[in-house]
């Protein structure tokens, strides 16, 4: 009995180390790179959708709400990301540039909301709109604090 | 001294308590002006964003109705090495790509150009919000194949009704692409000879399930039935309407549906048929996608089944055959493709596809289809979001069952702007 515990303890342990081994490799800034690659992939497809052959204009509206749920899975990691690179970056970044990350962070987590609105209300014709706010912040991020 | 000293403190410490007071006045006077100048502006980019998205809509408030209006213009110039010999304005099938469109010996019809801009359309779309549940929303689109206008003057097409529908809270009523149609396409230009195309009168009920879908359709009927002479006839005997359960999954990287059609064919004495026989047909169609990585589009689809007829290749087919023993007897034909897209750039893509229909003849006549192919090779280039030049060439091929063999080859330049 005890040597079931002690095993278990251990398999715990190690499951929770490796574990938070797998979370420490996601807030590295490649997987950043990979999720923001992810996004404009989409964001190109979402954008071609009006060359492509459907059913009618409901039908490929319908398709842009399936592409936006998408977009902001990947936007909520972007977030989720940006908040564990605020601690990766905190010795690299001076106070001003702190601080204009952490605006622009939370200046995504707003789009985020938003989109999560406007698919609800089913306002397809302003996803686009938001989906080029969320653009212009990424490049202004990349621009600045690169 | 002591006195005008103490004097000048009391009024030191007054001139301060009051200047105080007043500062603290003068800031919480001006905190709520503040508030109120701040609520203000921000009312105003509210209705300044709305104006911004409000481009190309038109807000009707009484009904609380948004309407959109939205179209293409487009152009296509085509090269054919075979014409199908039809005079200017009334030559569609040299415009449309289809199994049917590939001609049999064309006697002096090779190399002939057209050009066209009947693919122009418009559509207005209406949104009307519903408190805690789903907006309704509804579409009227036409395009110009209406009746032929000629081309000596003025190539004055008249409009044709492509969809007229509404959708509320998972039903669909009116007219618009059959469910038996795939969710996915190949991105050439024109699809290859195994399309899948139907719009007609339905009533659709679909339940979504996160990003998949099931979805149940009463649809229009309509046979096209070949005599036993050969000849293939549209029959005005339907009693049920056709009936299509389909599947639909989507997710980030891959997209398919599967539909299954259930329809009763029936000949009731019809044109100088003296026969009266039913009988219940059946067809699948599954087609998908999936990114191959970044963009890349690899595009499958396959179809058939005893009666898939007129929903198949623009019924190159025929749904059932009357036998020689005057018998109804629904007819199997099959078709596949496979498409892939390949993009060079943001803006440049290549576009390959094949496909392929074919059927079991009931019938032992040499002059009838057995089968059909094409192959599409085509770049396309968006210079802009949403203008689109695109260049393609089409080789078809159909066999009888004489074994005769006719081709065509075309080529497709076309360019459209979606506003």
């Amino acid at each position: 009995m005890n040597y079931f515990v002690a095993f278990t303890s251990m398999g715990i342990l190690l499951f929770s180390g490796c574990y938070q081994h797998l979370l420490e490799k996601r807030v590295e800034p490649t997987t950043h790179s990979q999720t923001s690659t992810e996004l404009q992939t989409m964001m190109h497809q979402f954008d071609n959708l009006i060359f492509q052959h459907f059913q009618s204009e409901l039908d490929r509206d319908q398709k842009r709400i399936d592409y936006t749920k998408d977009m902001i899975v990947i936007v909520d990691k972007l977030v989720e990301n940006s908040k564990n690179l605020q601690k990766f970056s905190n010795n690299q970044l001076n106070n001003i540039s702190q601080n204009s990350f952490i605006t622009l962070a939370k200046d995504l987590e707003q789009k985020s909301k938003k989109l999560k609105k406007l698919v609800i209300n089913y306002k397809v014709e302003e996803i686009s709109p938001t989906l080029d706010e969320i653009n212009s912040i990424c490049k202004r991020c990349h621009a600045e604090l690169h | 001294m002591r006195l005008i000293v103490s004097a000048r403190g009391v009024m030191l410490n007054f001139t301060k308590s009051s200047l105080l007071t007043l500062f603290f006045s003068i800031f919480l006077y001006a905190d709520e002006n503040l508030t109120a100048y701040i609520q203000h502006l921000e009312e105003r980019i509210q209705t300044l964003e709305n104006k911004q998205y409000s481009r190309g809509t038109l807000k009707l408030t009484s009904t609380d109705t948004t309407m959109f209006l939205g179209g293409r213009v487009s152009l296509d110039t085509i090269y054919l090495s075979h014409a199908n010999g039809n005079e200017g304005g009334s030559n569609s099938n040299d415009q449309f790509f289809s199994a049917n469109n590939i001609p049999i010996e064309p006697k002096g019809e090779d190399s002939e150009l057209s050009l066209t801009a009947r693919h122009s359309k418009f559509w207005i779309k209406t949104r009307t919000q519903q408190v805690n549940e789903k907006p309704l929303l509804t579409l009227l689109e036409v395009d110009f194949w209406g009746s032929n206008g000629n081309e000596k003057n003025s190539n004055s097409h008249n409009l044709r009704l492509r969809h007229a529908y509404m959708v509320y809270n998972g039903w669909t009523l009116g007219q618009t692409n059959s469910l038996f149609v795939g969710n996915s396409k190949p991105h050439t230009l024109l699809s290859p000879v195994d399309d899948v195309f139907m719009r007609q009168p339905l009533i659709a009920y679909t339940k979504r399930f996160g990003k998949d879908s099931i979805a149940l359709s009463f649809e229009e009927a309509e046979s096209v039935i070949m005599t036993s002479s050969g000849n293939k006839i549209t029959v005005n005997d339907d009693r049920f309407p056709d009936f299509i359960v389909k599947y639909d999954h989507h997710s980030e990287w891959t997209e398919y549906s599967l539909s299954l059609l259930l329809r009763e064919l029936n000949i009731d004495k019809e044109e100088e048929q003296e026969l009266t026989d039913s009988l219940l047909a059946y067809a699948l169609n599954f087609t998908g996608h999936v990114h191959t990585s970044n963009d890349n589009t690899l595009t499958f689809g396959l179809v058939g089944g005893k009666g898939v007829g007129r929903y198949m290749a623009t019924s190159f087919f025929p749904s059932a055959t009357i036998t020689k023993e005057n018998k109804l007897q629904a007819q199997f034909s099959w078709g596949t493709h496979l498409a892939y897209e390949h993009w060079f750039t943001p803006k440049v893509r290549l576009n390959i596809a094949t496909g392929k229909v074919e059927t079991n003849n009931i019938l032992t006549l040499g002059t009838l289809d057995k089968k059909a192919w094409s192959e599409h090779v085509g770049i396309q280039y968006n210079p802009l979001k949403k203008l689109l030049l695109g260049l393609e060439y089409i080789h078809g091929e159909r066999l009888l069952e004489n074994d005769k063999r006719y081709s065509v080859d075309r080529l497709y330049i076309r360019g459209s702007y979606d506003f």
